[in-house]
């Protein structure tokens, strides 16, 4: 059926590398048969159900982590003819969903804004929304990625209008739909192009266009990228990010902002690996007038996609004063952050992508869970009503504001690692490469950008520490399990600052299995560089034009 | 003179059906107007999918590529079907949830969210 180096496993070994999602496909029908046994003001009990299954699946990834990185892979490490990957890039992710996941349905059962619910379906979807992120972090074939991100992407409109009797959520649920259908829509029509032009689904297979025919292979990408930038809320197809955010419940709007987006990247990084690994492209444009005295090529595309993502987040986060419309700008802007990995494209690069989404992980679900303890208690998401919380609570309010510095990226916290990391590997690149400013004003950007940055992260702790305490904080406090959570998150934005080495380590693991993934990928492009010179020979350089093909009898 | 109708046929059919698709999901106001541009820019990739894995496939396959290339695409189309019946019941419920709560399913109406 496809390209990947044939499996000799039998099949049932090869069931076992995907035994986290099966674990998770057992949960969803367990957790909805207790919906179904459980009255409704009980129903929330269902999130115990989810959270054990969850927790059953972690155990089995963190199982197969060991597994995929040891010897083993001396099989193959491609399953059901080449639709799934079992390697430790896939387990990394998986490892980071169960974990998002986890985290969610904890907020999720601490917030006012889904009792009184019928719950059970609830944690049904955010279930199947995890197991189908599983999927296309380790989908290797484009049939698969396609059923990987509808899957995902159909619990989470309902998610998002959970709320149903809300006008902002049902409002939400329906931009998040149309939008959502249509990137995905723009997205198939480039896998069609792209399966024409290479004859396969296979991943592997993008590599051959751009060996033979480059300028059709961009356009291709440019629709390919409009499915995963509606993922990563990469501007122009991030319209749908804050108003979602704002109407979704906010558990699900950091499943949206840290999940669903670190979805997207695993399954961009996966699918561009192979073409980054090629060293030669087809001769494109004769006079390509490039930017910045390199020729416009795919990294042009993240260059300019990279730019004005992060530019037009922060600077669109300037006037919100809504939080939730706040961190979903700022979720917009740190997208644009990590596209400039794509940028520089070496291994660095996507290590410093994996270490980032790490901390994001930790940052962002860290805001959004005291969003939600805040809300539980004020019923109000505007900034103006934090005022003065810092009297009311020291300990979360300086929680808060290491994750508000690190969200910055300043040093005592990990977010400067991450940005650090991310910086160093596009200037390396720059250093390498033959148009050396490319590289270098792409960070010069996202460092000003930073700064820009700087202006409404600390607007919020300003708020909270400069003001006496206002009307709806009157009786305000957190309760002991809101401190310790906010700590749980604060504590490892410190701990990555003073020693990030192991963290670095559980990425470069993650990423070295990932090349070695590539790695068997590269003898089979040879190979096919080796036919289609040999078949150019014969036939002319336009031998695998579609015109030509378009003429073949059948 | 009868003319033969090849792949390019379809490609350029699928194009056209991809255009009116993007066409009508910016200018309809009505969201089942909208949801059913999106369901013709799906057609037009099944349609592209169809068309490959009948002349496109056999003709590109090359030696480490090969296998039944041409099944894949009409499996995809099959997919995609389902898929869009998916979406569609989905989004058909949310314009009714919508309905309920703006009384219309004019998508300027559901927009008061903004900034």
């Amino acid at each position: 059926m496809t390209a990947a180096p044939q499996s000799i496993m039998p099949l049932l070994t090869q069931m076992t590398f995907i035994v986290p999602e099966l674990m998770l496909a057992v949960a969803i029908v367990v957790v909805i048969a207790c919906d179904m046994f459980l009255p409704r003001e009980k129903s929330w009990q269902c999130g115990w159900v989810a959270l054990a299954g969850l927790g059953i699946a972690a155990m089995d990834a963190v199982y197969l982590w060991n597994v995929t990185s040891g010897r083993m892979l001396g099989g193959p490490a491609r399953l059901f003819w080449g639709m799934v990957s079992a390697d430790n890039f896939a387990m990394f992710f998986k490892l980071m969903f169960l974990a998002g996941a986890g985290v969610t349905i904890l907020l999720s059962l601490r917030s006012a804004e889904l009792t009184r619910m019928r719950s059970g379906e609830y944690y049904a979807l955010l279930l199947t929304a995890t197991m189908a992120s599983c999927f296309m972090a380790s989908s290797s074939n484009m049939l698969m990625l396609y059923l990987a991100l509808e899957t995902l992407s159909l619990p989470s409109y309902v998610l998002a209008g959970y709320r149903k009797s809300d006008r902002q959520a049902a409002e939400a649920s329906l931009k998040y739909i149309l939008f959502g259908a249509v990137s995905s829509g723009v997205m198939l029509y480039g896998l069609s192009l792209l399966y024409g032009l290479a004859g396969s689904l296979d991943y592997a297979a993008i590599t051959r266009i751009a060996t033979v025919n480059y300028p059709v292979f961009i356009v291709t990408m440019i629709f390919l990228i409009a499915g995963f930038g509606f993922k990563m809320s990469a501007a122009p197809f991030h319209f749908w990010a804050p108003d979602v955010y704002e109407g979704a419940p906010t558990p699900i709007t950091a499943y949206l902002s840290v999940v669903s987006k670190m979805a997207g990247f695993a399954a961009i990084m996966r699918l561009l690996a192979p073409y980054f690994s090629m060293t030669t492209i087809a001769p494109y444009f004769d006079a390509a007038r490039g930017m910045l005295g390199r020729q416009f090529d795919l990294t042009s595309i993240f260059w300019l996609l990279a730019v004005l993502t992060m530019t037009l987040g922060n600077f669109t986060a300037l006037r919100q004063t809504n939080i939730k419309r706040l961190l979903a700008y700022s979720s917009i802007a740190h997208a644009g952050y990590m596209l400039t990995a794509f940028v520089a494209h070496n291994k660095d690069a996507f290590s410093a992508v994996m270490f980032y989404l790490i901390i994001y992980f930790i940052m962002n679900f860290g805001m959004f869970a005291a969003v939600t303890f805040i809300y539980n208690r004020t019923g109000s998401f505007q900034i103006s009503d934090w005022r003065g919380l810092f009297y009311r609570s020291p300990i979360v309010v300086v929680c808060m504001g290491i994750l508000l510095v690190s969200l910055i990226g300043l040093p005592p916290t990990a977010g400067f690692v991450g940005k650090w990391k991310l910086f160093v590997a596009v200037v390396e690149e720059g250093q390498r490469s033959a148009s050396p400013w490319f590289f270098y004003s792409l960070v010069l950007i996202a460092l000003a950008n930073s700064v820009v940055s700087l202006y409404y992260y600390v607007g919020i702790i300003k708020q909270m520490c400069f003001y006496e305490p206002g009307e709806k904080l009157a009786n305000f406090r957190f309760n002991t399990t809101q401190k310790l959570a906010m700590l749980c998150f604060a504590a490892p934005i410190i701990a990555l600052q003073i020693n990030w080495q192991p963290l670095s380590r559980f990425v470069e693991r993650g990423m070295g299995a990932a090349r070695q993934a590539v790695i068997m990928i590269i003898p089979m492009t040879t190979h096919q560089n080796q036919t289609l010179r040999a078949a150019e020979k014969t036939h002319g350089p336009q031998a695998f034009d579609i015109r030509h093909t378009g003429d073949h009898p059948c | 003179m009868t003319l033969e109708i090849g792949l390019i046929h379809y490609l350029v059919l699928g194009a056209i059906l991809f255009a009116l698709g993007i066409i009508g999901v910016v200018t309809r106001r009505n969201a089942v107007g909208v949801l059913i541009s999106i369901e013709i820019i799906l057609n037009a990739a099944n349609l592209n999918l169809i068309a490959f894995a009948k002349h496109a496939a056999k003709g590109l396959a090359l030696p480490g590529l090969q296998g039944s290339a041409g099944l894949d695409g009409q499996v995809f189309a099959i997919f995609i079907i389902l898929l869009a019946a998916c979406e569609a019941a989905l989004a058909l419920a949310i314009i009714i949830t919508i309905f309920n709560r703006f009384g219309s399913i004019e998508v300027d109406y559901a927009n008061t969210m903004s900034g």
